[in-house]
């Protein structure tokens, strides 16, 4: 080994790091281990379950035939004239895939503590191998999803796919970055204080029905047109909208909104990873 | 020899009793200080740590102004009391947490054992563990693929790789884990009594394999 001079210095233990490292770098050189733990998830969710993947169908199927028969039918929410399973459907299949990041990065701290107290690696890894893990169950909901469009088409439903779909992969990481960033910070908040841990159980309900999941924008801006914006700039929103749009041809949403979405969700995920880095060094003296 | 640790005037402090009731009030207090550019009014107070002697208040100091090199190819042992900071010392070198005031400087790559087997999946099969377990040590995946044959000999469970952990005695569990962190490329390498555990035959390969080219620190504990 040659003889490094007294400057050079791999690694310098500080108090305090500057809130702008995010040390994503750091997270580049680990990123084996994120494909190692997506596939941990994978494997070990398997295990000793019966029905395995169709775990995967059945809650999205069900919740989808509750909602039709509550909302639809007895309460008669307008479904923005589409068929009403497909409606409630389209929402769940976004809307899961946002809440599952959001309640699975939200305890990550708290969960991992016995890992994170023996062995350093960038801890944002993951909160990130959770999102890329829900990737495989959100997919397998969407396929889902495009199985029940293409039934209903052919049944002769008013199916408008149009182009907007290319926005697909767009929504998708907006939601991704959106759940992951909240989730982050609820976690980082959770090592000190837990009463976050039980809001998070019934804030992510009560957000649902703040979001256009179970009704559409439109109907919200036809009845309480002063209190609409309430809805309208609930970041996930538009999101949903863009993605009924896109697959349904119904929605209300414009480009402008979800810009802002997009800015509000990149704000979100800059704080939520600075936050998440600083309680990172200590966190493990207070969990 | 050159220096590859260097640790400057490191102090750790730990909040005693209870963490829940009071903290925000608390946050609030010390940020309001920092604010102001005061000193931490709840560090002010800390003591010398003494865990038989009941204290005024309830922040301790566990390290207080430590300062110490290590040189390339050191090989040194900690030795203390129970609660005399050993642990703590090593979590902060090997970034678990961080620091209350001072620094540390490290040269090289850090391996860090502070328990075998961290991360092991029980579901998992040896051959899977390795990968996971590998990965979460810092390695990457071709390394791994490189040495895998290499672990699995030097581990002699080669029987089981395929059975998931949750079967293996505690020896094997031992022995497959420290096989994975003893292959990580580093120059410096962090043990806390995770020796302890393992035959004798076993232990002594182990010892063998940290000789060469590492800068160590073994605290020891009972009889290892």
């Amino acid at each position: 080994m040659s003889t490094p001079t007294n400057e050079q210095w791999d690694i310098e233990l500080t108090p305090h790091s500057s809130l702008l490292d995010l040390k994503l770098n750091d997270v580049w050189h680990y990123r084996d281990l994120l494909i190692l733990l997506v596939r941990r998830d994978f494997v070990s969710f398997y295990k000793q379950t019966i029905l395995g993947p169709l775990w995967f169908f059945i809650q999205p199927v069900f919740t989808t035939i509750i909602y039709t028969f509550v909302f639809g039918n007895l309460a008669n929410i307008s479904a923005d004239n589409l068929d009403k399973p497909l409606f409630y459907m389209a929402g769940i299949t976004a809307w899961n895939y946002f809440a599952d990041c959001l309640t699975k990065t939200s305890t990550v701290f708290v969960a991992n503590a016995g890992l994170f107290g023996k062995v350093y690696f960038p801890r944002l890894i993951i909160p990130l191998s959770i999102v890329v893990s829900n990737l495989i169950r959100f997919a397998v909901q969407m396929v889902l999803f495009l199985l029940t469009m293409i039934f209903y088409s052919i049944h002769g439903s008013n199916v408008h796919p149009n182009i907007y779909l290319l926005l697909f992969p767009f929504l998708l990481v907006l939601m991704a970055m959106l759940g992951l960033a909240l989730g982050m910070i609820i976690s980082a908040l959770t090592t000190k204080y837990r009463d976050l841990s039980f809001l998070i159980t019934f804030g992510i309900q009560l957000m649902m029905y703040g979001t256009t999941v179970i009704y559409p924008l439109s109907a919200v801006k036809a009845k309480y047109p002063k209190y609409a914006w309430l809805v309208e700039y609930n970041p996930m929103t538009p999101i949903i909208e863009a993605f009924r749009y896109g697959f349904l041809g119904k929605g209300t949403f414009t480009m402008l909104s979800l810009g802002i979405t997009t800015l509000i969700t990149v704000g979100i995920l800059l704080a939520g990873i600075i936050i998440f880095n600083r309680v990172e060094r200590t966190f493990i003296d207070t969990v | 020899m050159a220096t590859v640790i260097k640790v400057e005037n490191l102090s750790k402090a730990y909040q005693l009793g209870e963490i829940g009731t009071g903290t925000l009030s608390r946050d609030l207090e010390r940020y309001w200080a920092r604010v102001r550019g005061k000193e931490d009014p709840f560090l002010k107070i800390g003591e010398i740590n003494d865990r038989a002697k009941k204290g005024e208040s309830d922040v301790v100091w566990s390290l207080k102004d430590i300062n110490f090199d290590i040189e390339h190819g050191d090989a040194v042992g900690i030795i203390g009391r129970n609660g005399a900071g050993k642990s703590t010392l090593l979590k902060i070198l090997s970034r678990v947490t961080a620091p209350t005031t001072g620094s540390v400087k490290l040269k090289g790559r850090i391996a860090s054992l502070l328990e075998v087997g961290t991360g092991f999946h029980p579901e998992l099969s040896g051959r899977e563990n390795i990968f996971l377990n590998g990965a979460i040590l810092g390695m990457r995946k071709a390394e791994i693929k490189r040495k895998f044959d290499e672990i699995v000999d030097f581990s002699g469970v080669e029987r089981y790789v395929d059975t998931p952990v949750k079967r293996y005695s505690s020896g094997m569990y031992v022995r497959l884990a420290f096989a994975v962190a003893a292959h990580l490329e580093s120059e410096i390498l962090i043990v806390d009594e995770v020796l302890a555990v393992g035959d004798a035959e076993f232990q002594k390969k182990c010892l063998g394999k940290m000789e060469p080219g590492f800068s160590s620190l073994l605290p020891y504990r009972g009889n290892t």
